[in-house]
């Protein structure tokens, strides 16, 4: 996973791009591990998933995990730069729901300057 | 929610020919996912290649290969229990031999796109007709949802004593106008 770290007026926002082009029940295990190793108090995440073309329910349960853990430590997650095949998916199970979703991850860097 | 048949509509299928088709045999890995995805697109990228026929489009296609990732899965972690990545719990050996997976990709002469998953495990025991409309993304539990919205019809076969065939299948768009 890249990680990157950028700064608005407000917070430290921590980027992370995810390497996989598919997230399934075949690597979620290591998709977990790598997203809980970088979950911090108050942290400010961008889940980028520019790089993947699929997410099956496996995936999708693991991003949900995370949107929670984070919550529950007084953090938050955000998605950015889903393909239109996780748009579909997301679209379907209302991700939106439960986390703020943005085509660029730009504009969830944004968001959370304001 | 899609058409779900069960045992004794076997002749659904019968008497249908396909234009494009591919087989793969996979062991019970969920490592092994992603072949089955490479599997379904290739057949649908062939058939495309027949112009006199109307097929699924991008979209279809997708959800093809996110229920077949899903009815695979389930099949790898509760139909061999005796294998590393199944999570049925309390059974220790079951008298099945092979825990080897038939997935079968075709494109019909309807221009239906259809995948045969095929096992000897134990029969798949969820009821898809039971899911219900998510409110919201949940960490587990929506695998059957997703199949019961990806696909147009589900046939459950018992082929031979001991064979289970979940057939998946997506009818063309032409097909769906028809019906609705």
């Amino acid at each position: 996973m890249t990680i990157a770290s950028t700064e608005t007026a407000n917070c430290q926002i921590l980027i992370l791009s995810v390497p996989f082009e598919a997230i399934d029940a075949g690597n979620v295990l290591e998709f977990r591990e790598l997203l809980k190793h970088e979950f911090r108090t108050n942290a400010r995440v961008i889940l980028d998933l520019s790089e993947c073309e699929f997410i099956d329910s496996a995936g999708l349960g693991a991003i949900v995990w995370g949107i929670r853990r984070l919550a529950e430590i007084n953090g938050e997650l955000r998605i950015s730069g889903i393909r239109k095949p996780v748009q579909a998916l997301f679209e379907l199970v209302r991700m939106n729901k439960l986390a703020a979703v943005f085509e660029q991850t730009q504009e969830a860097v944004d968001s959370f300057g304001t | 929610m899609p058409k779900i048949s069960k045992q004794g509509d076997s002749d659904l299928l019968a008497g249908q020919h396909h234009i494009e088709s591919a087989n793969l045999e996979i062991d019970a890995n969920l490592s092994r996912l992603s072949e089955a995805r490479r599997l379904i697109r290739s057949v649908w990228e062939r058939a495309a290649g027949h112009a006199e026929a109307c097929f699924a489009d991008e979209k279809q296609v997708q959800n093809m290969e996110l229920a077949a990732t899903e009815l695979l899965s389930n099949i790898i972690r509760y139909a061999f229990p005796e294998s590393a990545d199944c999570d049925t719990p309390g059974i220790k050996e079951t008298q099945r031999a092979s825990r080897e997976i038939s997935v079968a990709a075709l494109v019909d002469n309807e221009g239906q796109l259809i995948v045969h998953i095929t096992h000897n495990g134990l029969p798949f025991a969820s009821d898809l007709s039971m899911t219900e409309p998510l409110e919201a993304p949940q960490e587990g539990g929506m695998g059957l949802f997703l199949i019961s919205r990806c696909v147009d019809q589900i046939i459950d076969l018992c082929p031979i004593p001991g064979q289970n065939q979940i057939s998946l299948i997506i009818y063309p768009v032409s097909k769906k106008a028809r019906k609705t």
